[in-house]
Order: structure tokens, then sequence, then C-alpha cells
């Protein structure tokens, strides 16, 4: 047996070497990927790599950075491995883990409870999470039939998951923490933390869901804190205005509850949090999925459902996702991430919104090989879509930037806060058209509506008036982001406001002819 | 029967019923102000993607399944709007449409134009879809919204008026005031609310609202906002499918089961019936439910008669309408309506029914969609960069794919295994032409040579779809040979960032791990062994 020197080692665009880490690629992802790969692509993929490369990266706004990975027989030089601990049962009372403020302890296995702190606002909590599943309902028999279906969640019991494993598995190294927990043959979790991030990531994969039983199964998990929420919970709608909930409960009619987990499921697609007095408990999502506050406290997120029957509203089938690489067959599994962070009351909003926009909008990849060391002296290693000296205010998204078939660029800019959400960010903002643009010149911009069909002014010019019960003659007033001087070209947005222009530039004619010929 | 005794009765009804003869209806009415006026708005709705793919609904494939078949309608539609000038149609999935149109001639296309700019046939909603209101992203809702109103815009010169959500499972805040006020409708229809809720609203006449759906932006962006009050189809007994059941309207003297003063008689009774729950003196209609209107001529062969009989009974009025009508006359009547902040989720049709498991229904396919809208918007902007090209490749197919995939059928979950694999393939296709745009971009970008263009820039950079399974091809290359890989790293937001990337390098070709035990908690350093 020999051990090898040879280390990986990044470099940025300026030659300076990155810290960067190896973080082992596990079984549970190794039979992802063998199956998964076989699956998508028909072939088998090649040999599996030990380790996921880690490091940290620094890119600018609407632009990118270049990095080179190679090897190195200098000992000492390259990445930094991971330590590897098999934390048994019974060996400690706990473990901690988190490099940089956020810290968590986590009980002895199987681990279920979290000890969370964070240093730098001193914000600490209790955090047990765990999983659960619900049996499908099959209303076959019953004189109103109902089954729980790809519409319908009716669930027939709930089911705790508990952890049967007598170990975790963690990995520390100085980027990023992870705690490995298999916790039972089909579900199987990482709990991740970076260094520089003060939030919890989970990754869960879970899945084929048995059937072999012959439930249907819809897999949920619950993480709780000690949060007086009091029967309230907040959800996001489209990823955009947070709506107050209240458990078993509706503003326009005195609620029936006939459903106490399903009537009160709610869609989640950006997030959802709770808050008491001191604290705020946010949970944000890579994608939609349900999420309710079923008790005071605790969020829950439904992450799969696996069903055997119809739920009789036309599909008639059932929802019960299968993949084939050739004859074997099994059921889907789902791999996902969700986010959780714990802040002081009126804390949460900024991690949530722009952390949403991170999700939103992962750093893109791309990769190319290179023989000897002239990349960056021979290509532009650096770049940014806007002037170098700016960068669109905290409260802002750029979400859309389009180049229409005519030449024109569609741009919408949208307010990420609403009124009161942000002690600080809830205020009318500014960008500056000119420093999108650099080298580009300005000839005119149009306000248009949200679908860019119409003109903003004809638009508001068209809208009818109407009136509402109690308001007769009141004029509430509406504070919205003034009309952009073609001089100044700035552009204001008020809370929670969207505006969509088009803009032409002064043609560039050799970029015209240019363009001509390569499009010819 | 034989043939002589058939001829027999029909001589002897001729006899008895000398007058009859070629009728012509008049459908010409309009609104009657001292009258219940009851707007039928003929309509069809055609779902992109559910039991069938899109591509099968359009050409009528597949009819095992279902029996619809989306170019009927729009073929039968013309010669029915052409036959009366007062029918009208109203059309909303542009997926659709823009389908059926690319197959015209020139002529037909010139014809449909003329109905249009004369109001017989109306777009409304417009998007390339009906999107789902609890799932999609508000980016996805723009995106896709924009890509059939701007098509709306250059081939008809048209803004779309009215939203028009009448089968999604619930409604969100987001489209009333965003996918509603700030596109500019002037009104909002939908079908599905809570079972009690709509009990209470039908009870206080309050299913008609001014829907005030932003905290923000109040009563800047607040809609009038109408839930219908059972569903989006006729009131029972009106359904005029070739093979429908509800009884055709027969008056026809000569013939049996002349039924003339029965069906005004229903239909008065519907009329009145939904009167006593709604606000004002009219009355919406929805004529026509799923795929409906392949054979279009019957519904409105029934709807003409319907509507000269009922004004010719004279107590209530009839109309050939459209949202957009219905809209206007109920703004004139210059009345309040009720408050409605916040949404209509969730959604529960009856007890024990809470359509709140879609929320969750094929989280795979959710995650694929979410993926590939942020991929979107960034090589959107990266097409920018370099210069959009409207040959291919370019962003468009992906921007397809991913309009179709809001459907209420589609990111929902609710649609049929092999029309999930459907708009999956849509997404892949796109996104392997968007691909190629990203990849040529940032070989245009970082070529430093070129000043001006792209011509000659030759990295062939390569992207990883499928990391999520910690598949990389592109990063899992073997650098033991003086190589070095270039990663490019490109952020799509309008800040500078600092984050972790991660992806699987291959480093070690010969090596493999043997040892990851760990004894008692204490640390091992984990060994590389070569083979
Ligand atoms: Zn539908």
């Amino acid at each position: 047996m020999l051990v090898v020197n040879e280390d990986i080692v990044v470099h940025d665009s300026e030659g300076r070497k990155i810290e960067s880490q190896l973080v082992p690629i596990v079984d549970a992802y190794v039979d992802l990927r063998n199956y998964y790969a076989r699956a998508y692509l028909g072939s088998n993929p090649n040999a599996v790599p030990n380790f996921w490369l880690a490091f940290t990266v620094s890119v600018p706004a609407l632009g990118f950075s270049t990095y080179t990975v190679s090897t190195s027989k200098k000992p000492g030089a390259g990445s930094t491995r991971s330590s590897i601990y098999k934390f048994q049962m019974g060996e400690k009372p706990a473990i901690e883990v988190g490099e940089g403020d956020l810290k968590l302890t986590i009980s002895a296995p199987p681990g279920k409870m979290i000890n969370y702190v964070n240093k730098r606002n001193l914000v600490e909590e209790s955090v047990d999470q765990s999983f659960s599943f619900y049996t499908g309902y099959n209303g076959s028999n019953d004189k109103a039939p109902q089954n729980s279906g790809a519409y319908i969640f009716r669930p027939n019991g709930t089911y705790p998951i508990k952890s049967e494993q007598a170990s975790m598995t963690v990995i520390k190294g100085p980027l990023i923490h992870e705690v490995h927990q298999q916790i039972n043959t089909w579900i199987f979790q990482t709990t991740r933390l970076y260094k520089e991030k003060e939030h919890v990531e989970v990754e869960f994969i879970v899945g084929p869901v048995p059937i072999e039983d012959g439930f249907g199964k819809e897999v949920a998990t619950q993480i709780r804190t000690s949060l007086e929420s009091n029967k309230t919970f907040y959800t996001d709608s489209n990823g955009r205005d947070f709506i107050k909930r209240i458990r078993d409960f509706r503003t326009d009619w005195d609620l029936e509850v006939n459903q106490p987990v399903a009537g009160n499921y709610y869609p989640i697609t950006l997030g959802i949090y709770i808050q008491d007095k001191e604290k705020e408990f946010s949970v944000l999502v890579d994608r939609s999925l349900a999420g309710s506050s079923i008790v005071d406290g605790q969020i829950e997120l439904m992450l799969h459902r696996r069903l055997l029957l119809d739920d009789s509203r036309g599909v008639e089938e059932a929802l019960n996702e299968t993949v084939c690489v050739l004859d074997d067959c099994r059921g889907l599994a789902v791999q996902g991430k969700y986010y959780y962070r714990i802040d002081s009351l009126g804390e949460g909003a900024k991690w949530r919104r722009s952390f949403g926009q991170e999700i939103y909008s992962p750093l893109l990849l791309a990769f190319a090989e290179e023989d000897g060391d002239k990349w960056m002296s021979s290509h532009t290693p650096a770049f940014s879509g806007i002037d170098a000296s700016y960068s669109l205010p905290d409260n802002v998204a750029l979400i859309t930037l389009q180049e229409l078939e005519d030449g024109k660029v569609l741009l919408r800019l949208a307010h990420l806060y609403e009124i009161g959400e942000d002690s600080v960010l809830s205020v009318m903002t500014r960008v500056e058209l000119k420093k999108l643009f650099p080298g580009k010149k300005i000839a005119k911009v149009t306000e248009m509506s949200l679908s860019a069909n119409q003109e903003r002014e004809e638009m508001e010019k068209r809208r009818l008036v109407w009136e509402v019960e109690g308001e007769e003659n009141q004029n509430p007033k509406v504070v919205r982001g003034s009309q952009v001087d073609p001089k100044k070209l700035e552009v204001e947005l008020a809370p929670m406001e969207i505006r969509t222009f088009l803009i032409q530039f002064e043609v560039d004619l050799m970029t015209a002819a240019f363009k001509s010929t390569v499009d010819a | 029967m034989g043939v002589v005794e058939l001829i027999g009765v029909v001589v002897l009804l001729g006899v008895l019923c000398a007058e009859s003869k070629y009728m012509v209806y008049n459908t010409s009415a309009g609104i009657d102000g001292g009258k219940i006026n009851v707007h039928l708005v003929p309509h069809t709705h055609d779902d992109v993607g559910w039991l069938k793919t899109v591509d099968q609904y359009y050409v009528g494939s597949n009819n095992s399944i279902q029996g619809a078949c989306v170019q009927n309608v729009l073929d039968s539609l013309l010669p029915a709007l052409l036959a009366d000038k007062n029918r009208k149609f109203i059309y909303v999935e542009q997926a659709f449409f823009q389908r059926w149109w690319r197959d015209q001639s020139e002529l037909t296309q010139s014809i449909v134009k003329k109905v249009v700019s004369s109001g017989q046939l109306e777009f409304i909603n417009g998007g390339m879809c009906m999107h789902d209101e609890a799932v999609p992203h508000y980016i996805d809702m723009i995106d896709q919204t924009t890509l059939g109103h701007r098509f709306l815009k250059e081939e008809f010169g048209v803004t779309p008026r009215i939203g028009w959500q009448i089968d999604p499972f619930g409604h969100s805040a987001v489209q009333a005031y965003l996918l509603g006020a700030e596109v500019g409708f002037d009104s909002f229809f939908f079908g599905r609310i809570d079972y009690q809720d709509r009990i209470k609203r039908k009870k206080e006449r309050s299913l008609e609202v001014i829907w005030r759906g932003s905290k923000s932006l109040g009563s800047s962006a607040q809609i009038f906002a109408g839930a219908f009050p059972e569903n989006y189809e006729p009131p029972s007994g009106f359904y005029f499918e070739v093979n429908a059941d509800s009884p055709v309207v027969q008056d026809n003297v000569d013939l049996f089961d002349y039924n003339v003063q029965d069906r005004v008689n229903d239909f008065v009774a519907a009329a009145i019936a939904q009167a006593n729950i709604t606000r004002t003196n009219h009355i919406m209609w929805t004529m026509g439910t799923d795929f409906k209107y392949q054979y279009a001529h019957t519904w409105f062969r029934n709807m003409d008669k319907l509507i000269h009989y009922v004004n010719k009974d004279g107590r209530v009025n009839a109309l050939y309408s459209t949202p957009s009508i219905y809209t206007d006359a109920k703004y004139a009547t210059s009345k309040s309506w009720p408050l409605k902040v916040d949404d209509y989720f969730p959604y529960a049709d009856r007890a024990n029914a809470y359509w709140t498991g879609y929320y969750t229904s094929r989280p795979a396919l959710k995650f694929y969609v979410r993926i590939m809208s942020g991929y979107y918007l960034a090589a959107r902007q990266l097409e920018f960069f370099k210069g959009r090209r409207n040959s291919r490749p370019n962003t468009d197919a992906l921007a397809d794919a991913l309009a179709i995939a809001q459907h209420h059928d589609a990111v929902t979950g609710t649609e049929k295994q092999h029309v999930a694999n459907d708009y999956a393939k849509r997404l892949s296709i796109g996104y392997t032409e968007a691909e190629k745009v990203v990849a040529s971009s940032l070989a245009c970008l970082t070529d430093s040579k070129s000043s001006i263009g792209c011509g000659d820039s030759t990295t062939n950079f390569q992207q990883c779809p499928l990391l999520n399974i910690t598949y990389c091809p592109a990063s899992e290359t073997d650098l033991s040979h003086g190589k070095n890989l270039i990663v490019v790293i490109y952020n799509s937001l309008g800040w500078k960032r600092e984050d972790v990337v991660r992806f699987p390098p291959f480093i070690f070709p010969q090596l493999l791990v043997l040892d990851i035990e760990v004894v008692m908690g204490v640390m091992v350093r984990k060994k590389l062994i070569k083979i």
C-alpha cells in the first residue's frame, strides 16, 4: 500500500492559491449516480470520483470569474482533505460542527437534537428535526369515496420514522462541515454548514418509498423549535409576498375543520417562517413543496409522495413514479435541499430575500480543459456585464435581461421587500440604468406593462377605477416609483414594485455590421 | 317503422303547422338595463397537456385516452363565427393557438385577423398556458404570460384585457395583483374556491370582489375578481357539444319533440337562480368546458335559438358576450364591491378533499422546472452580452418548454406519467439548445483577442446538468499529465457574490479510498491508497 502525495490545487485568475476542501462522496450518492446516470443516459457512467472538490469563489455581478484546478506534487500544497469521524452511539453526549459563527451541537446518534448557536448575533435555539410519513387514505369503500392522490392530500394516520442507526458520520474541513445520517434504508440526510454562511443546509435523499406493505406514503420532515408561534405562520405567494396563515382558521369564513393536517397545508414556493416575541425561524426550499406549521414552534415540509390509488379528479392513474434501468424498476428517489436559519425577531427578511435569490439563481459552472498554464494570460478571466463600480441595491433583483428579436432589450427590475418587512430595506430604492449597460448608449427607455405588450402610461390611462365597499370616495395613498427621467435614467422602485422596460440603444455600427455577417 | 309510414307522419305534421320554414334568429341583443342580462360566453378550456400531451391534444391523437382535438375546435370555429357576426368566442391558450396559426394559409390568417379586430374572437388571459397559481415561481408566470402576450401584440395588435384562470386549484395573491392588475387586466375570473367559502359568498353575494393582493401595492394593484357560482361549465342542461345529452332547442314544428317553451323556461329559471346570488343585473354563463367546440356549430346553433326565443319571451335578456363586455357592464353600474385580501388557498371542493397534495406531487419535476427557470434567466443574460441570434441556437426553445411547464396540470404533478415525461423532454431539448448559447457566449466573453465579436472563439465549454446526481463528465477529467481544468463561474445576480462551489474532479483515476474507518470518534486522516 502506498500513500500518494499528489494533490489538487485551485488558483484564481490572479494566480493566487485558493483554499479548497475535498469532501468524500459517500455510498448514498454513488448509488444515486450509478442508477440515475444509467436511467437518464442509457449508459454506464465512468468510474466514480472519490471526492467533491469545494472552494470559495468570488464572482462579480452579472459576470464571471475563472479558476484553474490542477495537480501538484508539492506536499501540503493542495486541497485539504476532510476529516471523517464516525460518531457512535454512547460514545460522547454530543458533537459540535461549524467552522464559522454558526455552530450546531448534535446529540448522540441517531442525532435528533440540535443545539443551534450563532456566535455573531448570539441567537441560540434547540432544534429537533425528524421525518414521518402519512399513509394515503383509501376511500374505496366509503359512502363518499376520496383517496389521497396526485391532487388531494388525505392522510390516514401519521407515522414517525425513527432512525435506527447507531452511528453518524461527521465530515470536517476548513470550508464545509457535514453530518451524514442514514435515517432508514430509504432516507439519507446531510446537514451541511458553510464556514461563511449563517444558515443550515439540509440535503435529503428520499426514496424509493416502499410500498410493499400495500400503503401509499407521503413523506414529510418536521423541524421543531421552542418558538411560541401561536398557531401563526407565514408562507410566500409564488415566491413574492408573504401571507399570514393561522392554523385551523380562515379570514373569510368560519372554518369547519375536517382535515387538521391537509387543510392547513399551503404552497411553499420560496419559504415559510414562524416567529414569537424574540425570534423568527425561517425555512427556504429549492422547489415548490407543501408546508405548514402543524404545532406551535414547528415547521413541516412534505418532501415526496408515492401513492397507489387515483383520487378521482380525472387522471385515472396513481401517483406512483418509478424509474427503470432495463427491467430494474424502482420508486423514484428525490434529492433536494432546504435551508433554515433562526434570527432575532425582525432580522430574518434579509436572509429570506437575498439568499432566496441565490437559491433561485445558483452559480453557473462551465468547464474547459487546457494544456499548460496560458489560459489566464490569453483569455479574459473576469467579466461583469454591468459597470465595474456598480452593484444593484440590496433590495433589488434583475429578473429579466433579454434581447428581443427586434434588437430591443427587455429589462425587469423587482423590489424584493414588502412594506415593513425589513427595517432598512423596505424603502424606495433607485437603479441607475446607465450603470447597467456600460459601453452602450441608451437611446430610448419605454416603460411597459408587466407582460411588455403595451406602454405603462397607456395601461394606467385605461385602468378601471373600482369602488370598494366602505371606502367610497376615499383614496388610499400608495407610493410608487416615479416616471423615469430620460436624461437621468434612474429607476425608482417602491416596496414590492416590479417595473418593466424596453430599452433601445444607439446603434453601434461596427457591432451591427459584425452581427449581420454572423447571422447571415 | 317503414319508409311509407314515416313520410305519412311528416306530411301530417306539415299539414298541422304549415309555417315551418328557414328561420332567421335574432342574435343581436345588447345589454338591457331593465332586465337580468345573461351574458353567454362561448369558450373552450384546452389544457396544455394533462391526460394527453400538448401535441396529442392539438392534433387529436391518442383518442382512446380522451377524445379531444384542439385543431377541430379552431377549424370549426371560424366558419361558425362567419355565419353570424353577433356570435362571439374567446380563446385562451396560446400554446395551442400558435400551433394552429402556423398551420393556416394566408387567406385564413387574414380572415382570423378580421374576426379578431371586429371583436368576434377575443383573446383573453393570453399566456402560453393557463398557469397554475400555487407552485409556479412568479418569474415563470411573468415569462410565460409575456411570451403569449407579445405574440398577440405582434400578430394582431391586441392586448388581452381579462384574466381567465378558470381551472387552477385555488388562486394566489400574486396572480391577482401581479399577473392581473400589473399586466393591465380589467378583471380576473376563476372557477375554484373552497366549498365552504363558496357557500358563504353565494349567500352574501360576494363571489365578485375587488381583490387587493399586495399589502405593499394596495389599491394601486387591485382588480375586479369574480369566482363562478359552480364551475366554468354552462348551467346544467345547456351543454351543446355534438355528443352531449342536454336537450337541444327544437323549434321546428314539423318535427317531433318541439321544446322551445320548456327550454326558455329552463333558461329563465337558471338565470334567476344565478341572479339571486349575484350583485347587479349581469350574470355570466360560461358556455363551454374542457376541449369543447370540436364542432362549434352545435353550440352556436343552440345559443342562437336560445337568445332568439328567450328575448322573445322577454323575462330576461340573453346576449352573446365576452368577459370584457361583462366587465364593462359591471363597471358601468358604478356599484361598490366587497374587498378581498390575501388569497384563495388552500382549495377543497368538498369535505376531506383538500387539493394540497399537488403542492408536492412530482417533486423531481418541480425541481427540474425550477432549476431550468434560473438557468433560462442566466442564459438570456449571456445571450444578450454576446448578441442574440434569431437563428438557432437561441433560448427560444427553453422559453417555450418552460412556458408550457407552468400549466395547471404540468408543474403541479397532476398529469399522467407519459405527459410528465413529455414536459421533461421538452425542457431537456430546450436546455440543450440554451446550453450551447451559454457555452458560446462564455467562449466569446473569455476570448480576449476579439474586441467586437466572437467569430473565432474556440473554447468548448462543458456544463453539468446532472451535478445533482454527482455526475459531471466535464469536471471528472484526468489532470494527471499537466492538464488544467478551467472553471468559469457565472453569477446572474446583480450583486457581487461569495459562494462555495462543488463538483467532482477525477484527479486520481488510479486511486481508491480504502480506509475510512474511524474508531472511538478519533480523527483519522483519510488515506488515499494506490492500487
Ligand atoms: Zn384545466
